[in-house]
């Protein structure tokens, strides 16, 4: 119960979390299914080893990306089930709209006045 | 800002049809209301105005369910743009301060007809809890959310 309450709240802040260019950029690196260190992902990025820390606090916070420890260095990856949930909500959003359009393009040339 | 758009939604769709017929189709209520599958009591979509409806669209959990739009933009044979409460609910659920997405229409002219364009920002903002509601309902997408982020990136 706990678990799924808590599974409940990270999933809250997931688009509020990806409302960010350089966490998208940091989602995008984790994406390619690797983990890596905060030193790999800040290298290339133009950001700081402090930034990136921060920005994967809010992945974190939001059940995008996890962080292990593997030796000396806290290693980050991505939780896909937490992507996987917000490409369904938005697809369930685009499917109602394509729907719509279809309606409309049925009703307007439905009718034979005013052909183009 | 360019990081919102992997929360935003864009459909395209040619009618071949005018623009002024489009146009119409689209703002004029009883012919709104026929296609978006809804009724309203409502006369005219100005912008600033709250326009109450009942959708008469769909079966189980979503039919004759109120909504409203709350009208931003109606710029003639260009741009219609409201703002809403997206996808279905429960009839006892209180979105009142909810924020709110924004749907954008254009209308522009294209080879054998009209391009119609609907473009729905602003989920970001979206109530947390009611998000995991619909998230509960969840299957799969990860192909196709990597490759949204792909093209978003590139």
């Amino acid at each position: 119960m706990s678990q799924a309450r808590s599974t409940e709240k990270a999933s809250a802040d997931l688009f509020a979390a990806l409302g960010d260019e350089t966490r998208l950029r940091i989602v995008m690196r984790l994406a390619r299914g690797e983990s890596l260190s905060i030193t790999e992902l800040a290298s290339g990025a133009r950001i700081t080893r402090q930034a990136v820390t921060k920005h994967l606090h809010v992945l974190a916070g939001a059940g995008i990306a996890h962080g292990s420890r593997i030796g000396r260095e806290r290693h980050w990856s991505l939780d896909r089930r937490r992507m996987e949930q917000a490409r369904e909500f938005l697809d369930r959003i685009s499917v109602e709209w394509d729907d719509a359009l279809a309606r409309l393009k049925a009703a307007v040339e439905g009718d034979d006045e005013e052909p183009v | 800002m360019v990081a919102s758009q992997l929360n935003r939604i864009e459909r395209k769709t040619l009618i071949r049809a005018p623009r002024s017929r489009v146009w119409r189709a689209l703002t004029s209520v009883p012919e709104f209301c026929q296609w978006f599958s809804a009724k309203t009591g409502a006369a005219a979509f100005e912008p600033g105005v709250r326009v109450d409806l009942v959708s008469t669209y769909g079966s189980g959990d979503c039919d004759k369910q109120a909504f409203l739009m709350d009208i931003v933009d109606v710029v003639p044979e260009h741009r219609f743009s409201w703002r809403w409460h997206p996808g279905s609910r429960k009839p006892d659920e209180d979105l009142s301060t909810e924020p709110m997405t924004l749907v954008e229409f254009s209308l522009e002219d294209a080879e054998g007809g009209t391009l119609v364009t609907v473009v729905e920002t602003g989920f970001e903002r979206l109530f947390a809890d009611r998000q995991s509601r619909v998230f509960k309902q969840n299957q799969d997408g990860w192909e196709i959310q990597m490759a949204a982020l792909e093209r978003y990136l590139q």
